[in-house]
C-alpha cells in the first residue's frame, strides 16, 4: 500500500508544481514572487502584499489561471476516462476514441462549424459534447443484446468509421471551413476562460465521482464477468455505469478543448507503472498524472513557438510518445 | 454448514439448446458431491446453474438459506471456482485473495483490517505466505489453483463449487489439491460440489456421485453404485474394468477394446 501512497503523493506534488509553472510562464513578464503571492492570497484567511499591478493581476487571474485550471481538468478527465474504459474492457488499448466518442464529436463539431456557426460561439462545444455522447450511445445500441465486450469495441470501431466518413464527406463539400474544423480537431486551450471552467465543472465532478466510486469494482470486473458475478457484483450494470461516466468525462473534455489524443491511452499505463495494477490506485493516479501532463503540454504549446501556439494535440503526441516508449522499455528491462 | 438441494434444474440456452434437463440432487452439509459425465454432458453448466451464474428453471436452495436475496448475500455463503479462472497477471497474490472479500464490502466500501486478516488467514491456511507478493503471472499451475482456492476461502463460504479443479494439473498436484479440498471440507465444515473428469479421483474423494448423460441424471449414489462397468460402457462408450481397492472404493481402469477380442500377449508368448 505504501507504494500507492507514495505514487499518489508524488503525483499531487507534480500537479501543483506544473500548475505553478504554468502560472509563472507566459508572454507578460510577471515577477515570480508576485505570482506565488497572488495565488496564496486567494486562499481564505491568507492576506499577502503581492506587488503586482492591477493589469498584471488580471493577466494572471483572468488569462493564465483559467487556462491552467482548464488544462488540468481536461487532462484529468481524459486520463480517468481512459482508465475507466480500460478497466471495463480489460484491454489496455481502449480509450474513448475506440467507442465512437471522438468521431461523434468530430462530426457534430463539423456540422456546428459548417451549418450552425450563425447561432453563436457556444454551438461547437455543445455540438461536440452531444456528438461524443451520441457516438458512444450508437455504438452501445449497435452491439445491444451482446454481452461480450469485443462486440461492443468492434461496433464502436465501425460506428467511428461511419461517422468519420460522414465528416470527411461534409468537409469535402464545404472546404472553406476546413481550416477551422482542423484546428478544432487538433485541440486547443487558447480560448480558456472561467466561464468555460464553470460550464465544464458540474459534468466533470459527476463523471469523476462516479468513476472513483467504482474503482474497486473494476478490479473485480478484471476477473471476468462470471467470477465477478460469483463474488456478488452485477457485471453488466457496473460496465454500463462506468462506460456512461467515462463517456461523460470524455465528452466534457472534448467540448472545451477539441480532440486531444494520446492522453487517455497512455496516462493509465504510466499510472500502472507507478502505482501497481489495482484500479483503486490507477484511477486516482491517472486523474492526477493526466492533469499534470496536460498542463505541462499546454505550457509547451503556448511557449515553444511564442507568440504563436502549437496545437496541444500535437504536443501531447510529440512529447508523450517518446516518453511513453522510454517508460515501456525501462519497465520491460526491470521485469526481465 | 449448509446443505444444497436442487430440484428439477433445467437450463435453456440460445436456439433451444438444453444442456441441463431436469436435474435434481441433494448434497448434505459437509458432504462432497462429485459431478461426472462425458464431455458435453452438462457438468459445468449444471455447476454454474447451482452457483446462480446462469438463468435456469427449477429451484436451487440452501439450508439454511442466505440472509437476503441479493447476489452478494449468495456470494457470502457460496463460492464458485471456474475451470480456468482469469488471473490478471500483474496483480499480486495477496491483492487477488483480498478480492474474495468483495461480497462483504458495501458499494462504496474498502477492505478493512478485518478483511485483510481473513485474506491473510486464507493465505496461511493454504501455505501461500511465501508467495503473497508474487505476481499472478509468475505462478505455476499448482500454485495458481491454490491461490484461487484461497480467494474462494476468503469469501468464508459454506458451500464450495469447483469446476474441474485439477484439469490443468499433473498427477502429484492433482492429488495435493484434492487432499487440500478434503482437509478444508473437514476442518471448516464446507460442503463441496465439484465436477471431475477423472473417475478414479472422483471415486476416491467424493462421498456421492451424480453421473450426467446428455443433461440428465443417469445415476446417483455412492461411488460403488454409480461406477459399474456396464454403466460406464453405456454412458461413456468406454470399455473399463472396475476393481475395488483396499478401502472399498471402485477403481475404473480403461481396457483396450481390441484386447478383449484377441488373446492377451502373455498367452501368445507361453503358447
Amino acid at each position: 500500500m505504501s507504494r500507492a501512497v507514495r505514487a499518489l503523493t508524488a503525483a499531487a506534488v507534480f500537479v501543483i508544481a506544473v500548475a505553478v509553472l504554468g502560472a509563472l510562464v507566459g508572454a507578460a513578464d510577471l515577477s515570480p514572487w508576485g505570482v506565488v503571492a497572488t495565488l496564496l492570497d486567494r486562499i481564505p484567511l491568507v492576506h499577502l502584499d503581492t506587488g503586482l499591478s492591477p493589469l498584471e493581476r488580471n493577466i494572471l487571474l483572468q488569462i493564465r489561471m483559467p487556462r491552467v485550471v482548464l488544462a488540468l481538468l481536461v487532462g484529468g478527465l481524459l486520463a480517468a476516462a481512459g482508465a475507466g474504459y480500460q478497466g471495463v474492457f480489460r484491454n489496455p488499448l481502449v480509450d474513448a476514441g475506440m467507442l465512437g466518442s471522438s468521431a461523434g464529436a468530430g462530426l457534430a463539431a463539423t456540422i456546428g462549424i459548417v451549418f450552425l456557426s450563425g447561432l453563436g460561439g457556444s454551438v461547437v462545444p455543445v455540438a461536440a459534447f452531444l456528438g461524443s455522447l451520441a457516438g458512444v450511445g450508437v455504438s452501445w445500441f449497435a452491439s445491444a443484446g451482446r454481452r461480450n465486450t469485443a462486440t461492443l469495441l468492434l461496433s464502436g470501431v465501425a460506428v467511428g468509421m461511419f461517422l468519420t466518413a460522414a465528416q470527411t464527406f461534409l468537409l469535402q463539400r464545404e472546404s472553406q471551413d476546413l481550416q477551422q474544423v482542423y484546428s478544432w480537431m487538433l485541440g486547443s486551450m487558447a480560448t480558456a476562460s472561467w466561464t468555460q471552467v464553470n460550464e465544464a465543472l458540474p459534468y466533470a465532478a459527476v463523471s469523476i465521482l462516479v468513476l472513483m466510486v467504482h474503482r474497486r469494482h473494476l478490479d473485480v470486473l478484471g476477473l471476468g464477468d462470471e467470477e465477478a458475478h460469483s463474488l456478488g457484483l452485477n457485471a453488466g450494470r457496473t460496465r454500463l455505469i462506468v462506460i456512461a461516466a467515462a463517456s461523460l468525462a470524455a465528452a466534457t473534455a472534448v467540448a472545451v478543448s477539441g480532440l486531444i489524443g494520446f492522453v487517455g491511452i497512455v496516462v493509465p499505463h504510466v499510472a500502472r507503472r507507478l502505482g501497481g495494477p489495482s484500479y483503486a490506485v490507477v484511477l486516482p493516479l491517472s486523474l492526477l498524472v493526466g492533469a499534470g501532463f496536460m498542463e505541462l503540454a499546454d505550457t509547451v504549446a503556448r511557449t515553444a513557438l511564442s507568440p504563436s501556439e502549437l496545437p496541444i494535440g500535437v504536443v501531447t503526441a510529440i512529447v508523450g510518445a517518446p516518453v511513453f516508449v522510454g517508460i515501456l522499455r525501462r519497465s520491460q528491462v526491470a521485469t526481465e | 454448514m449448509s446443505a444444497l438441494i436442487a430440484t428439477d434444474v433445467r437450463v435453456v440456452l440460445d436456439r433451444g439448446v438444453v444442456p441441463v434437463d431436469g436435474v435434481s440432487l441433494r448434497v448434505d452439509s459437509g458432504g462432497w458431491l462429485g459431478v461426472i459425465g462425458p464431455n458435453g454432458a452438462g457438468k459445468s453448466t449444471l455447476l454454474k446453474a447451482l452457483a446462480g451464474l446462469l438463468p435456469h428453471q427449477g429451484a436451487v436452495t440452501l439450508e439454511p438459506a442466505p440472509e437476503g436475496f441479493k447476489r452478494r448475500d449468495l456470494a457470502r455463503v457460496l463460492a464458485y471456482v471456474a475451470q480456468q479462472p482469469t488471473l490478471p497477471p500483474d496483480v499480486s497474490v495477496r491483492e487477488y485473495v483480498l478480492l474474495g472479500r468483495t461480497p462483504y464490502l458495501g458499494y462504496l466500501g474498502n477492505p478493512g483490517r478485518f478483511d485483510r486478516e481473513i485474506a491473510d488467514g486464507a493465505l496461511a491456511r493454504l501455505e501461500l505466505e511465501p508467495l503473497a507478493h508474487r505476481r499472478l503471472g509468475t505462478l505455476s499451475g499448482g500454485e495458481r489453483q491454490r491461490v484461487v482456492l484461497a480467494r474462494a476461502l476468503a469469501q468464508r463460504p459454506r458451500v464450495l463449487l469447483l469446476d474441474e479443479p485439477t484439469s490443468a494439473l499433473d498427477l502429484g498436484h492433482q492429488q495435493q489439491v484434492l487432499e487440500l479440498v478434503d482437509e478444508l471440507r473437514l476442518d471448516e465444515g464446507l460442503t463441496v460440489i465439484s465436477t471431475l473428469h477423472d473417475l478414479t479421483a472422483a471415486a476416491q474423494y467424493a462421498d456421492r456421485l451424480v453421473l450426467l448423460d446428455r443433461g440428465r441424471v443417469a445415476a446417483a449414489g455412492i461411488p460403488a453404485e454409480v461406477l459399474s462397468e456396464s454403466r460406464i460402457r453405456d454412458v461413456y462408450r468406454a470399455v473399463v474394468s472396475v476393481t475395488i481397492d483396499i478401502s472399498g472404493r471402485p477403481v475404473p481402469t480403461p481396457v483396450r477394446p481390441s484386447d478383449r477380442r484377441r488373446p492377451c500377449r502373455r498367452d501368445v508368448d507361453s503358447g
